[in-house]
């Protein structure tokens, strides 16, 4: 240690150079030569208890903020997401190797603000790009979760409707079949309510109450599940509502200090090149310094440090 | 051996000559035939290296001080004068600076004084030795190696063998060897042989730590009494220092 630390004052200009100088500077061209902005917009979410049901997913114990930037942030890590992205920045970034480094140092980040709240952010290193982006994410993210709702609810609806139709069909079969026995037995009476029918018309009967109950129990979960479709996809229609449209929030130099990342990486790598050239001098100098190392090497003690004698002093 | 016996009485008598007051006749300045040049080092040279001699512990009465290093011009010599230059200083005893480096005489240059009459001479030939008294410090007395030898080691040879160093020692009490390198020197462990304690002296920023590593090795741990880290120029400020 003491030994790198004489080597550096030996060289100090070098070396204020090499691990001051240099890498301030570094730091300071990369800020100018990368700056970083980051734009910003706000979205409300509604609370369900207006309409009696949540969309699907929705945890009770959260908040509707929270819960929304759950499923926000679950669908921006998708691929999908990427190229609808890209797919509605066309415009805004013609030009795609433009476009695919924007979309690459984008860094979009969303996250609750509140019970309510949520902000959705992205850096670039142009004003006008960074809000188009943010605009671009807030309609891509909001389309895609209208899209899957609607098609989740689709696909339920669809399931039950099958069902429906088959317990229908069985309904259908039962009363035909209770029908028939009546014809063909002209005597014999039917009386629901009566427990003296006979084994087969009891039989019957009770097929035919059954799928009839089961129509009705089909008939009702169809009923919920479109309300509940509908809810959700009213509720990701209107909402989240965007109260603060995509604008600049830091800009210029610092950013959201992806710029000043750059910097410290850069000055970090000059002084890392310092340093390592630091040690190369210490590691190469073999010569008697460091006066602890000789008595620790030879187990001689020094008895005396006389210090270098000018020219004036100089003998001979 | 009998040349060295007769090279021994024209030591002591030059040394005794060189420690001898003369009292200077009336009128008359004594002036030394060639004087030393006055070595001005700063106080706090003389205080790190006062504190190099305080460090080193010693079994005899006399002590005999060897400064090495592991390659030239890493300041040994500076240091010799300044250990040499503090003890006397502090001691008040007759104190000698012997070079031991035939092969690159360094210590009449950084006097000022000629190269001839010096030790290699005299253990050559027995020519008469010429020894200097440092200005100011009348006690200290510095013996050069004289002119650069062709064959050191036969002249450290017959030092080693014969008794040069057991009869200065009758005379000085302290006697500091301004050593040659270790690592260029063959004939360098042979001259560190003379002395009982042993500084090795490794210039901050120059020495190559495992230079110093096979210094220590060669010279042997036990008889290495310490490291004197020359020329220091730590870089990093000095409250930090602490902290570390």
């Amino acid at each position: 240690m003491r030994k790198y630390i004489e080597v550096f004052f030996r060289f100090w200009v070098r070396f204020t150079i090499l691990l001051l100088v240099a890498p301030a500077a570094a730091g300071a061209t990369t800020v100018l030569m990368f700056p970083n902005y980051k734009a910003y917009s706000r979205l409300w979410v509604d609370s369900t208890s207006y309409f009696g049901a949540s969309p699907t997913g929705w945890s009770q114990y959260l908040t509707p903020a929270q819960n929304e930037s759950d499923s926000l942030n679950q669908l921006m890590s998708t691929r999908a997401f990427a190229i609808d992205l890209d797919a509605r920045m066309k415009t805004a970034l013609p030009d795609p190797a433009e476009r695919g480094r924007a979309l690459a140092a984008a860094g979009f980040q969303l996250g609750p603000l509140g019970t309510h709240l949520i902000q959705v952010s992205a850096s670039c290193d142009t004003p006008s790009t960074c809000v188009a982006l943010v605009q671009a994410g807030v309609d891509v993210l909001r389309d895609e979760q209208v899209q899957l709702e609607k098609d989740n609810a689709k696909a339920g609806i669809d399931f039950l409707n099958v069902q429906l139709t088959d317990a229908r069909t069985q309904q259908q079969a039962a009363e035909d079949a209770l029908q028939k026995y009546i014809v063909d037995h002209p005597g014999v009476k039917v009386d629901p309510a009566a427990a003296s029918n006979g084994v087969e018309a009891s039989r019957l009967l009770n097929d035919v109450t059954q799928a009839r109950q089961r129509v009705t129990s089909i008939q009702d979960q169809l009923s919920r599940d479109q309300y509940i479709a509908s809810v959700s996809t009213t509720l990701y229609q209107a909402g989240p509502r965007v109260l603060d449209a995509p604008a600049i929030t830091r800009g210029g130099l610092i950013g959201d200090g992806a710029s000043l990342k750059k910097a410290a990486v850069a000055a970090g790598a000059i002084f890392a090149v310092g340093f390592a050239y630091l040690v190369l001098l210490g590691w190469l100098d073999k010569t008697a310094r460091d006066t602890r190392e000789i008595e620790h090497r030879f187990n001689v003690r020094v008895v005396a440090t006389i210090p270098r004698l000018n020219s004036v002093e100089r003998i001979g | 051996m009998q040349a060295i016996g007769v090279a021994e009485q024209t030591l002591l008598q030059a040394v005794d000559s060189a420690l001898e007051i003369r009292r200077p006749a009336s009128g008359f300045v004594v002036r030394p035939a060639d004087p030393p040049k006055p070595v001005l080092l700063p106080p706090w040279f003389l205080d790190r290296c006062r504190q190099i001699y305080l460090s080193v512990t010693f079994d005899d009465v006399t002590r005999i001080i060897g400064v090495t290093s592991a390659l030239p011009e890493e300041g040994k010599t500076s240091v010799a004068i300044g250990v040499a230059s503090a003890i006397a200083s502090d001691t008040r005893e007759p104190t000698l600076l012997l070079e031991t480096a035939f092969e690159k005489p360094a210590l009449a240059r950084s006097l000022g004084i000629g190269p001839e009459g010096g030790l290699a001479e005299w253990l050559e030939s027995g020519a008469q030795l010429r020894l200097a008294r440092m200005p100011y410090l009348p006690q200290l007395v510095v013996m050069p190696s004289g002119a650069a030898h062709r064959d050191p080691a036969r002249l450290l040879y017959r030092m080693s063998e014969s008794n040069v160093l057991g009869q200065l020692t009758q005379r000085f009490r302290n006697i500091v060897l301004d050593l040659p390198s270790v690592l260029n020197v063959p004939y360098s462990s042979l001259a560190a042989r003379l002395a009982e304690r042993l500084v090795v002296v490794a210039r901050h920023g120059v020495t190559n730590l495992d230079d110093l590593e096979s210094v220590v090795f060669l010279l042997g741990r036990e008889r290495v009494s310490g490291i004197v880290m020359n020329a220091a120029d730590y870089r990093t400020p000095a409250w930090l220092r602490r902290l570390l």
